[in-house]
This record gives C-alpha cells, structure tokens and sequence, in this order.
C-alpha cells in the first residue's frame, strides 16, 4: 500500500482528480486508516505542491488542479475521518476584511490551509471585525488569517485586531495577514503574529504559528 | 516641445527638453478626499496642481478621438439582480455575475472610475456550447457600430496633430479572463487547453481585424496592450504558459503595429512582473507600465538588466507616497535619478492613486517630480 499512497501523493501533484480519487478508494478498501491516507496522500501531495510553487515551477493554474484533486479525494475521507476521531490540526478562520470583496487571493491560501490539514471556516468578503469574532467563537478556532487589496482597505486589519483585544480574545487566537499592499513591516505594527507573502507560505506560517511541524 | 514629439523622444531613449510630468492619476474616492484637503471644487486637479507649484500649463488642445470599440457589440443587460448584506450583485456589461458593495452601480464596472473591489459569482463562458452561442458571436469586426460613421474623417484630422494618440487593447489573458474568469481560464488552460488555443486564436484575428483599418489610416504614439497577468510575487500563468497561449499574439501585434509606423508597444500588467519582462521584450513590446513596488517589483534592477530594450511609466511606491516626507523623498530619489540617466522613463504612481496619499504630500511628491524632470 505503501506505492499507492505515494502514487496517491503523486495524483494530487499532477492535478490528476480521477486517479486521486480511485487511489483514495482502493486504499479505503485496503483498510488503510483514512488518517495515514490524508497524511501520507493529501497531504504530502499539497505540501510538495506548496514547494513547487515556492521555487516557481507551479502557478495558479497548477495549483488549482491539484487543491480540485486534493478536495475530491477528501470529500471521500471527511466522514471517516470524523467516525474515528481524526481532528483537524488547527481551525482557521479567513476572510477579506471590511470594504474589501476581493477574494482570490484568499481562495488560494485556504486550499492551500485544508490541503495542509486545517479545518477552514471561510468568512468570504468584506468581513467586519464583529462577524470575525463570532466565527473564532462559535468555531473556537485558534488561527485568524485576513487579507487585503488595497492600501485603503488594509487597514481594517489594525481594526479587527483592536476589537479583538477589546473581547479579551487577543491571545485565543494567532493572526496572520496578506494581500497585495501587507507586508512584515505592516502585520509588526498593527500587532499580527505573522504575514505571508503567499498561499502556499501561509499555510507554513500558520503551521509554524501553532507549533505543528512543517 | 510639443507633447507628442517629448512623450516619444522619452520613451524611445531620445532627447526630450524635459520627462513628461505625469505623477498619477487619482480617482473617485481619491478626488472627493482631496476636496476636503485643499483641492477647490470644480477646477481640474491637474490645472490646480500647475498652478500650485508654479509650473506653466497649456491647456491641451481638443483631442478627436477615433471612436473604434474593442468591446462586446452589443453588451449584455447590466441589472441588479441582488441587494443584499451592503452588496450588489449584479450582471454586468460583460455578462458576468458580480458583487459589489452598494457604495457603487453596476457603472463603476464599466471603468475604473474608483477602487471598485469585486466578487465575481459566474462567467459568461463555462464551456464551448456557452462560448458560441453567448460571446463569440458579438465580437464582429464588421458590426456597423465599431467604427463610428465619420471615421475617416476623424483619421485625417489626425494626422496633423502634436498631441499624443494612444490607443488600449484587452490581451488574450485579460479578455479570456473576463469570457471565462480567472479561475475558470486557469482551469481550462489545465482542462482543455485546445478550447483556451481556440479564444487566443479568435482574439488575436479580432484584434488584427479591427486595428487595422486604424493603422491603415493614422500612425499612432502608444498602443497599451492590457493584460494584469500578475499579482503579488507572482505571475499568474507560468512563463512556459504564457509563451504557448500569449506570445504569440502580443508578436503578431506588435509587427502589426510597429510596422504601422506607432514606435511605442506597452504593456500594463499589475503584480509582479520579473518572470514576464523578458517574454515581452521577446514579443517586441518596448515599454511597461505600472511595476508595482509591493508586489516585489525591483524598476531600478530591472533597468540594469535590461537596459534600452524597455521603457517604463510608473514605477514609485504608493504606500510611500502615501507616508510622504522623508519616506516620499527617499522612494522617489531611489527610483528617479536612476532610471532618468538613460532616459525611457516616465515616473509616477504606481498604480491608480489612491486616496491615503494627501492632496498636500500628493503636491510635495509632484513637485520634487518636477524638479528631477526639468519642470522646476
């Protein structure tokens, strides 16, 4: 079983949805456990993608593929997943903030986030500080990741991490930001725990900000 | 000088007596800020601004415009279908299923009158069967309504001029974009990249087709090749991608236009564009435009690697502009002085200038402009 999970790893490289998803099933009916199928399959499948893209080799359409791949393969696992306790590593909660609806940069990084194992709790556009508050509640997620278009809108990122601070949830949760105008400099001074230049390095950076092993 | 002779003469890496002085150009949001930050009512900011910093200003001359539609003829229906949570959604003039905040109309998709961000629902173009019977066929170069009645007429009140004639494109990414989205074409160019081949093929011939009659008929300055094929510390498309799908294209138009006697062939992409310069230099395109700082653009590095093959509009950090001062200063003297020694170079916001750079650190920022391109 060893060669179909790494062909299962290859699958979701190459974006290939139908052979991820008959992998996936053979390895179900071979009794792997569908945590060593997710790991070893899905999951290292999207970390080398992730690295691929790094060192440009892979871009948008590439990646598209392979998180098209990797969500069907894991639409067959998520049940069995839940019936035998698997958690996710980590609960994110994303979205664009307040009078900002672009989203496609913010699609990118939570593929890459549920490729990588975290439970995603996609808040869409134009978030407003309240509504990113009730989703960490109710989803007691310990990640909070917003993104930004403009210079005029990023600013709402100091806003969100104020109100934050105002319901005493600022240390339930690790904040990363990004987008076209964020940078290092921005996510220190508004008080952010981290930025990423990119989906696939946020996916690393949340990993790194919740102690998990890239 | 005369505009068009200095704005070619820059471009071109010539002798101009002085850089056309071209800081940025603000919009909606940006404009009713600055109104209530000095900037009088009902007087063009770029007079006022003349006159503020003491800089004579001719009024430009009445510009005939040559009336030629690239677009979809005819467009689709533009109507809220939604209004829902502070949004809009709405079908658009292009026939796309879009999501706006209820600050704005469905016009503000029409042009970038303001920072207008969107969530686009659905594309026109899901596949071939949506292709033929919903777009394809409002792309004639032949319909009636493309070239305006008189235009001959207009091609030789033209030909005298001294002012700047340019002319904006939409590239086969850029329009293959807005048929199938961003999302959609990539998964395309995956999925079917024959389909992908078919639209570039069908937008190239458009596009040679309805310039023609205008480079037949009058030589222009500048021909803006549209495409925003990047974002930050990317490109959207492998550079493998885009010299299969769009390299092509931008060659067989750049030959066209050239050999129509236009000097200038440019591109304007958003994002980071290094992987890209060297593929529009192979595609015979001379200048760009806007390299944005953030998204990891370095204009000065690439001026030192590819020296006079491009020329570039734009260039200086708005977030930096937007600080003004020490900041404003170091920024515009990081880029300026550098770049202006070889010349092809138009210095300016790079990108739309957006309403967090003040009317006063905006008329600060212009006017050390001016002093480094020989208008004060």
């Amino acid at each position: 079983m060893e060669g179909t999970l790494k062909n299962l790893k290859q699958a979701i490289i190459e974006g290939n949805r139908n052979n991820a998803v008959d992998l996936t099933n053979q390895l179900l009916e071979a009794k792997v456990s569908p945590k060593e199928i997710l790991d070893d399959g899905l999951i290292a499948g999207m970390s080398a993608v992730g690295e691929l893209f790094k060192k440009g080799e892979y871009f948008v359409p590439e990646m598209l593929i392979a998180a098209r791949a990797m969500k069907s393969a894991l639409e067959l696992l998520r049940p069995l997943l839940v019936d035998t306790g698997v958690e996710p590593i980590g609960t994110v909660v994303i979205g664009t903030v307040r009078g900002d609806l672009h989203d496609i940069g913010k699609n990118l990084t939570a593929m890459f986030l549920e490729g990588a194992g975290f439970r995603v709790v996609d808040m869409g556009v134009d978030v407003s500080a309240d509504k990113f508050i009730a989703a960490i509640k109710e989803n007691k997620a310990n990640l909070l990741g917003m993104s930004a278009l403009l210079t005029t809108t990023m600013t709402y990122t100091s806003e969100v991490i104020k109100a934050l601070e105002a319901e005493n949830m600022r240390k339930q949760v690790k904040i990363i930001v990004g987008g076209a105008p964020i940078t290092q400099e921005w996510a220190n001074q508004i008080g952010a725990d981290g930025f990423a230049l990119d989906a696939a390095s946020a996916a690393d950076k949340c990993k790194e900000l919740i102690g998990v092993a890239a | 000088m005369r505009e068009r002779e200095r704005l070619r003469e820059t471009l071109l890496f010539g002798q101009p007596d002085k850089v056309p002085l071209q800081p940025g150009h603000p919009r909606e949001s940006t404009l009713a800020t600055w109104h209530q930050q000095g900037l009088p009512e009902g007087v063009h900011w770029y007079v006022y601004l003349m006159e503020v910093l003491d800089i004579p200003f001719e009024p430009p001359p009445p510009r005939v415009d040559m009336g030629v539609s690239f677009k979809m003829i005819p467009t689709f229906e533009e109507k809220v279908l939604e209004h829902r949570d502070g949004h809009y959604i709405v079908q658009d003039w292009m026939g796309a299923i879009t999501e706006i905040s209820d600050r704005y109309d469905y016009t503000y998709i029409r042009a970038a009158k303001d920072f207008v961000t969107r969530k686009w629902h659905r594309f026109p173009v899901q596949n071939r069967q949506d292709w033929e019977e919903k777009i394809k066929w409002r792309y004639d170069p032949g319909h009636p309504e493309r070239f305006p009645d008189d235009f001959a007429q207009r091609c030789r009140a033209l030909r005298d001029r001294d002012y700047v004639l340019s002319l904006t494109v939409n590239g086969p990414f850029w329009q293959l974009r807005e048929w199938c989205g961003f999302e959609g074409l990539c998964l395309l160019l995956m999925d079917d990249p024959d389909f992908v081949q078919e639209m570039v093929d069908f937008w190239t011939d458009f596009g040679l087709q309805t310039l023609e009659p205008i480079l037949d008929q009058v030589e222009l300055d500048y021909v803006q090749i549209s495409e925003d094929m990047a974002y930050k510390a990317h490109s959207m498309i492998s550079p493998a991608m885009t010299r299969r799908f769009l390299l092509p294209t931008w060659k067989q138009w750049t030959a066209a236009i050239k050999a129509s006697g236009c000097p200038i062939v440019s591109m304007d992409s958003d994002g980071y564009t290094a992987e890209l310069l060297p593929i529009w230099i192979e595609a015979g395109l001379n200048c760009c435009f806007p390299t944005e700082v953030a998204a990891g653009n370095d204009i000065v590095a690439y001026r030192r690697q590819y020296g006079r093959q491009m020329a570039y509009l734009g260039g200086l950090d708005k977030r930096a502009l937007a600080a003004g001062g020490e900041t404003m200063r170091a920024e515009v003297m990081r880029v300026v002085p550098p770049l202006l020694e070889e010349g092809g170079f138009i210095p300016g916001c790079d990108h739309g200038v957006p309403p967090d750079i003040s009317w006063p650190n905006f008329v600060d920022y212009t006017r050390l402009l001016a002093q480094l391109t020989g208008w004060l």
